[in-house]
């Protein structure tokens, strides 16, 4: 069912006959891509899940307006990462601990997973992406894990190709040097 | 997307050090993405209920707000209405009533002594001399007669 394109994705969300069928198939095609990239940002799964829950509920309000003056996928991208933001922003705002705190708080939450090997290069990696500015790491998770190209990225973001190669690059280097340390 | 030997070039000739595509498995919950469609569908629909109850009652809550507005404006008019009305008439029945029993000749020569000083008045040149002049004409008992037969009355 997740062969089907995103035209014919949205053409059957707009036929109330095959509206419920065509969301389903939808979550199917687009919800590993966008729960991990949640998880990376937010890493608790139950946060994770109510961000996930909170764009798709936005999506299926938004699908039968939604213009297609951009790409479906990159629609979907945009309303998750500004899900993620929003929350990482208000979880800021009640957090009595300072920034720093809250870094630490997100690698012992990494930590605490069962499947966590403090001695592979993959959960170090983890832990490091962590200690990134919230803004940095979307963009490095983008490029890194969900091998997001600049261009797409600039259309999701609003920001220039060069400006993001260049975040990319300052966090590949601040997550080498992480590495190198521990 | 990008080819996976393109990004992995970018990043071995950015940061030699660092693993390439390498993603650590996190724990899930079983059968997490199988169950994850029909959940979210679920809480889409729930949402989209909620919503429209909310938008419904807001909706009844301005017309409630609107009919209590209409009703409180005539009842307020209804009341203004009709005290006013009743004073009013309750005013024109003493004037009335006082006014019939003024001799009809006392009130034409009063209405003219009035008429001459309010004209003199109105020119703003009004002086003491003035209102003995305007007097002068009209003999002194017929003064004393007029302000015997007004009655001095008090209002209701």
């Amino acid at each position: 069912m997740t062969s089907y394109t995103d035209q014919q994705l949205l053409q059957a969300f707009r036929d109330p006959s095959t509206k419920d069928a065509a969301f389903t198939d939808l979550v199917k095609k687009y919800q590993e891509k966008i729960y991990w990239l949640v998880k990376r940002m937010v890493v608790s799964h139950e946060d994770a899940n109510d961000v996930v829950q909170n764009t798709f509920i936005r999506v299926w309000n938004g699908l039968e307006k939604f213009r297609e003056d951009s790409q479906l996928y990159t629609w979907i991208y945009r309303i998750a990462t500004n899900e993620c933001l929003s929350f990482l922003e208000q979880k800021k705002r009640k957090a009595l601990t300072s920034l720093s705190e809250q870094e630490q708080e997100r690698a012992e939450q990494v930590k605490a997973d069962s499947h966590f090997d403090a001695q592979k290069l993959e959960w170090k990696l983890e832990l490091a992406i962590q200690q990134l500015p919230e803004r940095q790491r979307l963009v490095f998770i983008l490029r890194y894990y969900q091998e997001m190209p600049y261009e797409q990225m600039s259309k999701l973001l609003e920001t220039s190709e060069g400006a993001l190669k260049a975040s990319y690059h300052h966090a590949a280097k601040k997550i080498e040097q992480y590495i190198l340390n521990h | 997307m990008e080819s996976k030997e393109k990004i992995e070039n970018e990043l071995r000739q950015l940061t030699p050090g660092l693993p390439l595509q390498q993603q650590a498995t996190f724990q899930l919950p079983n059968g997490y993405f199988e169950q994850l469609p029909t959940q979210l569908l679920v809480a889409a629909k729930t949402a989209q209920e909620k919503k429209a109850r909310i938008v419904q009652l807001q909706s009844n809550q301005w017309k409630f707000l609107a009919a209590a507005a209409v009703t409180m404006g005539i009842v307020f008019f209804s009341y203004y209405y009709f005290t006013a009305t009743e004073g009013d008439d309750a005013i024109n029945q003493w004037a009335k009533q006082e006014i019939n029993k003024v001799p009809a000749e006392h009130i034409v020569e009063y209405v003219d002594n009035t008429h001459a000083v309010t004209q003199v008045r109105a020119a703003g040149q009004l002086e003491s001399n003035d209102l003995a002049l305007l007097v002068q004409d009209i003999p002194q008992e017929e003064i004393q007669r007029l302000l015997n037969d007004l009655p001095a009355t008090e209002m209701p």
